[in-house]
């Protein structure tokens, strides 16, 4: 992607135009020095946690001529408790759909009188433990951005 | 007995004229006292700039045969600026051969200024 500055707003072009100015054809064949000779320069994306972070306006960084995406830090409405509590209920939610895949298999145990495979028990009782071992995790951390990238999985 | 009709032997070069430009890249200079028309003798092979001079209000040429993948651009000889208006798309030389019709709309020999249409043609006896 390449982005120009047209008298400080900046215009993005997913890809370079066939044509530019008195260039009526064969602009997009040009090479990036010959590019930057009409102002078109590369986007850069910097690393970034999409958990807590955002991508906001683009500047010109002279050192490297290159435009680049601003970092922003995600500013939650929300106190630390709501979202310690919000991402326990998606660790809880997790958790249920992945024990739903053996739902069945312990109602027709119960149901029939069968003898459970050890397997599936461990694997539930594994569930479980990851999911009590996230809440406690999550209850431990100390600020919003820490509770908002946690990753959660089974 | 008087001329009542202007024939095209009595009109200047540049209404009635064709020419060949044989140049296939860098700065071509395009006369348009010359010739009404242009063939490109052979695709382009680098860079192109066609410069055009000799240009009157209201005159309009036709290049054609105007191939080759190479970046084209259009100037003139106006000591300031050149101007250009774009009707449709964009050169594309990759494959089929282009057809480049340029009219001058002000001939001002400081800022000059010229709308310009171009695109893939092919022959086709029935349009």
């Amino acid at each position: 992607m390449k982005a120009k500055d047209y008298n400080g707003t900046i215009k993005t072009f997913p890809a370079v135009p066939k044509s530019y100015g008195n260039i009526i054809g064969g602009f997009d064949l040009l090479s990036d020095i010959e590019l930057q000779g009409y102002g078109f320069y590369d986007v850069v994306y910097p690393e970034y946690n999409d958990l807590t972070q955002y991508f906001s306006g683009l500047q010109f960084n002279e050192s490297t001529n290159q435009f680049v995406y601003d970092v922003v830090n995600i500013e939650w409405d929300e106190t630390l408790a709501e979202l310690k509590e919000k991402q326990i209920t998606v660790a809880k939610n997790a958790a249920s759909d992945s024990l739903r895949h053996t739902d069945w298999v312990i109602i027709r145990d119960t149901e029939l009188g069968n003898t459970t495979s050890q397997a599936i028990l461990d694997s539930r009782a594994a569930v479980r433990t990851a999911c009590d071992a996230h809440e406690v995790a999550i209850n431990a951390l100390a600020d919003k951005a820490a509770v908002m990238s946690y990753l959660i999985t089974y | 007995m008087s001329l009542t009709k202007v024939t095209s032997d009595v009109l200047e070069a540049r209404y009635t004229d064709a020419a060949v430009i044989s140049s296939t890249s860098g700065t071509i200079s395009v006369d348009w006292s010359a010739a009404a028309v242009y063939q490109m003798n052979a695709s382009l092979t680098g860079a192109t700039t066609l410069n055009f001079t000799g240009f009157v209000t209201g005159q309009v040429i036709t290049i054609y045969a105007l191939q080759g993948a190479q970046t084209l651009t259009l100037t003139s000889d106006a000591s300031s600026s050149t101007t250009l208006h774009k009707v449709g798309g964009d050169y594309d030389g990759s494959s089929d051969p282009n057809v480049l019709q340029v009219e001058c709309l002000d001939d001002n020999s400081v800022n000059a200024v010229f709308v310009y249409s171009v695109a893939t043609s092919a022959t086709d006896p029935t349009p």
